[in-house]
């Protein structure tokens, strides 16, 4: 029995030898890092190691970020970037925790957020602070001017968070069967009337279900952006009702005569890929290229905007406050702004996505790349998408419209 | 008779193929649908097959060998914390008496029945004021706490059934706690021993939360790898990361049989 107790306190001996080298001035160096210039932060970021937390639940960017840009930071800045999956609810909770805790270095060196999370991120304080003036791509091109980076779901961003890529709401349809898609949500509802039981939309609060029911209030509405100001309960109130009434009035016309939604865009997209709607949505619009290519939807599927635009938003990174290396996560925010990692982006072959640096401010050789990046069969012109977008209003409307549908149209 | 033995065996027969059938036929679908990203309901097999899902998973991005050697070690970690706790403690509530036995017994197999979460969420200060240990260890530790109950009560039973006689026959010759156990228990415990690590690694394998909490999601082990895709519908994905998580336990349940049979083997000579 002696022995048995030796390997025990060999075993507890060891474990308390793994003690790793915790510093705790990660704080400090967070705050020293935004004083300093680029030229030292980039020679304190050479041969560090940065950890990106972000949604892992798609292989292109996933392959996007491993294949594309690690090889590249780690041949031009000596920087060693390691992805984990992650929702953005579960590591802004981590983060809550972490600072309840007053832990003060942490493992996440730049997280990839926007709306309801930066908000909470922000509010609470769990960033490193406003960065964005430090990086030189983001000066050189981004449109600083612009609403949609100044402002996350009508939030404003002050710097807290460098915009990423920008997605733009379409609505996707079956070329084979439909000839003349709806330019206004009016028109929609006539097409559904002519042709019932071929279109529906996710049931709100689904994110794309929930945003469908914006473009009812955004083309219903006198002055749409009012509702991009503070939060006002008689203004929606107000307008709220010819919003239900046109959706009401449709419903008896949807897939399944309205009597039930489906629960999520994939739902939909199922329905949409078994022939079942001639229509389908999303926030995306490369997304229907992408499953073209895959061979999920028919190749005859093409995209719409409506004529009085589509809702549109920015996704951001960001840097939380106990980054335990914000150096390097300002090199690789500054690499990924860069006209060669957003030009890439787009290219269907990984993501497919919308650059969020502006065309104007490229160089006439990356422009022309630009115009000739072939987002897939059908994906929208670069200037029909860009001339057609609408921005993001308030969460708490968005909550409101939500609660709403529930009362007014689901459990009507 | 004869007939009647031979109606026996068919019968045997095709018990095993029916309990076999039980088995595979969930890894037909799985497998199916790891080499498609679209198998409507009505269709009995997909229109278009692709490698995609197949060729994410072995890429740089798809991190499979990562996530199966990380598994590996918390598991063996795992397994480690069982034999050094789990053993002398199944032995003591197996074999003495004393005061609170009950108590100690059932708070040892509490995880068994206190909700899941209850016991997780303890562990995210735990989490948080340990943040020195190696992720590694403090993953298993967690993993230790889901596992030892199965771990202590498969040991215990096993302990029960042996008894105490023989162990007091040789008191009475001479030999020493230790020498008790190295000489009688163990080997008589063996195939306990075999069932109780075969069950804690399994388990360990599966563990998703206590795994997040613990290393803060930074520990990539095959679960934690496969979530994302799981939480955002991607079949395809999913079905092949499952298929993957079958290869080490498949490879442990072969040896788990292999190990049962060279011990009863040896038994069988012992006694000759």
């Amino acid at each position: 029995m002696k022995k048995l107790t030796i390997i025990i306190l060999l075993f507890l001996l060891i474990l308390s030898g793994c003690s790793s080298n915790t510093n705790n001035t990660s704080k400090q160096a967070g705050e020293n890092s935004l004083k300093s210039d680029w030229k030292e932060i980039t020679a304190k970021a050479k041969g560090s190691k940065v950890n990106i937390f972000m949604w892992g639940g798609d292989e292109g960017i996933n392959r996007y970020i491993d294949e594309w840009v690690a090889p590249r930071l780690k041949e031009q800045y000596n920087i060693e970037l390691k992805r984990y999956p992650m929702d953005a609810v579960e590591f802004i909770n981590k983060l809550k925790t972490e600072k309840r805790a007053n832990k003060k270095a942490g493992e996440m060196d730049v997280i990839w957020v926007n709306g309801e999370n930066f908000k909470t991120a922000k509010n609470e304080k769990l960033l490193l602070g406003p960065f964005t003036s430090k990086l030189p791509n983001f000066k050189q091109y981004v449109d600083t001017e612009s609403d949609d980076i100044n402002y996350d779901f009508g939030f404003p961003t002050e710097g807290y968070e460098a915009p990423w890529g920008k997605v733009q709401f379409v609505f996707a349809y079956d070329s084979n069967k439909i000839t003349n898609p709806p330019k206004s949500i009016d028109e929609l509802k006539d097409w559904v009337k002519k042709n019932p039981g071929k279109f529906t939309y996710p049931a709100p609060p689904d994110f794309t279900g929930s945003a469908f029911i914006r473009h009812v209030l955004h083309e219903k509405s006198k002055d749409y952006n009012a509702y991009l100001n503070k939060f006002d309960e008689e203004l929606v109130k107000g307008e709220a009702d010819q919003v239900w009434n046109f959706l009401n009035e449709m419903e008896p016309f949807l897939w399944r005569k309205g009597k039930s939604y489906p629960q999520s865009l994939s739902q939909l997209e199922q329905l949409y890929k078994n022939g079942e709607v001639w229509m389908t949505m999303g926030y995306d619009e490369a997304n229907a290229s992408n499953l073209i290519k895959t061979g999920e939807y028919p190749a005859s599927t093409k995209t719409f905007v409506l004529d009085m635009g589509t809702l549109s938003n920015t996704h951001f990174l960001a840097i939380p406050y106990n980054a335990p290396n914000p150096d390097g996560a300002l090199v690789l925010i500054n690499f990924l702004l860069s006209p060669a990692a957003q030009m890439k982006k787009m290219e269907l072959e990984y993501w497919g996505e919308n650059m969020s640096i502006s065309v104007g401010r490229l160089s006439e050789q990356d422009k022309h790349i630009v115009e000739s990046t072939d987002r897939g069969p059908a994906t929208l012109s670069q200037e029909k998408l860009s001339s057609h977008r609408i921005p993001e209003i308030g969460g708490e409307y968005v909550q409101w419209l939500e609660r709403g549908w529930m009362e007014n149209v689901a459990n009507k | 008779m004869v007939k009647r033995k031979r109606a026996q065996r068919i019968l045997i027969i095709i018990f095993i193929i029916l309990f076999s059938l039980f088995f595979l036929l969930p890894f037909i679908p799985l497998t199916v649908w790891s080499f498609t990203k679209q198998w409507p309901w009505p269709l009995l097999l997909p229109e278009k097959w692709s490698i995609d899902s197949w060729k994410y998973l072995l890429s740089a991005s798809g991190r499979a060998g990562e996530g199966i050697v990380n598994s590996l070690i918390v598991a063996a970690l795992t397994l480690m914390g069982n034999l050094l706790l789990g053993i002398p403690a199944a032995r003591t509530l197996a074999q003495y008496e004393f005061r609170g036995k009950m108590i100690v017994f059932s708070i040892l197999l509490a995880p068994l029945f206190i909700p899941y979460t209850v016991s997780i969420m303890g562990m995210f200060d735990f989490a948080i004021r340990f943040d020195f240990i190696n992720d590694y260890i403090s993953v298993a530790i967690a993993h230790l706490l889901v596992t030892l109950p199965y771990f202590v009560a498969t040991i215990w039973f096993q302990f029960r059934l042996i008894g105490r006689k023989l162990q007091e026959a040789a008191i009475s010759l001479g030999a020493n706690e230790w020498k008790i156990f190295i000489w009688i228990e163990w080997p008589l415990l063996l195939p306990s021993i075999l069932l109780g690590s075969f069950l804690v690694i399994v388990i360990s394998f599966s563990q998703y939360l206590p795994t997040w909490i613990m290393s803060g999601g930074t520990l990539l082990t095959i679960p934690l790898i496969m979530f994302p895709f799981a939480s955002s519908g991607n079949s395809s994905i999913v079905a092949a990361y499952s298929l993957v998580f079958f290869v080490p336990i498949l490879v442990l349940m072969i040896m788990y049989y292999l190990l049962l049979r060279i011990n009863s083997r040896k038994h069988f000579m012992d006694r000759r």
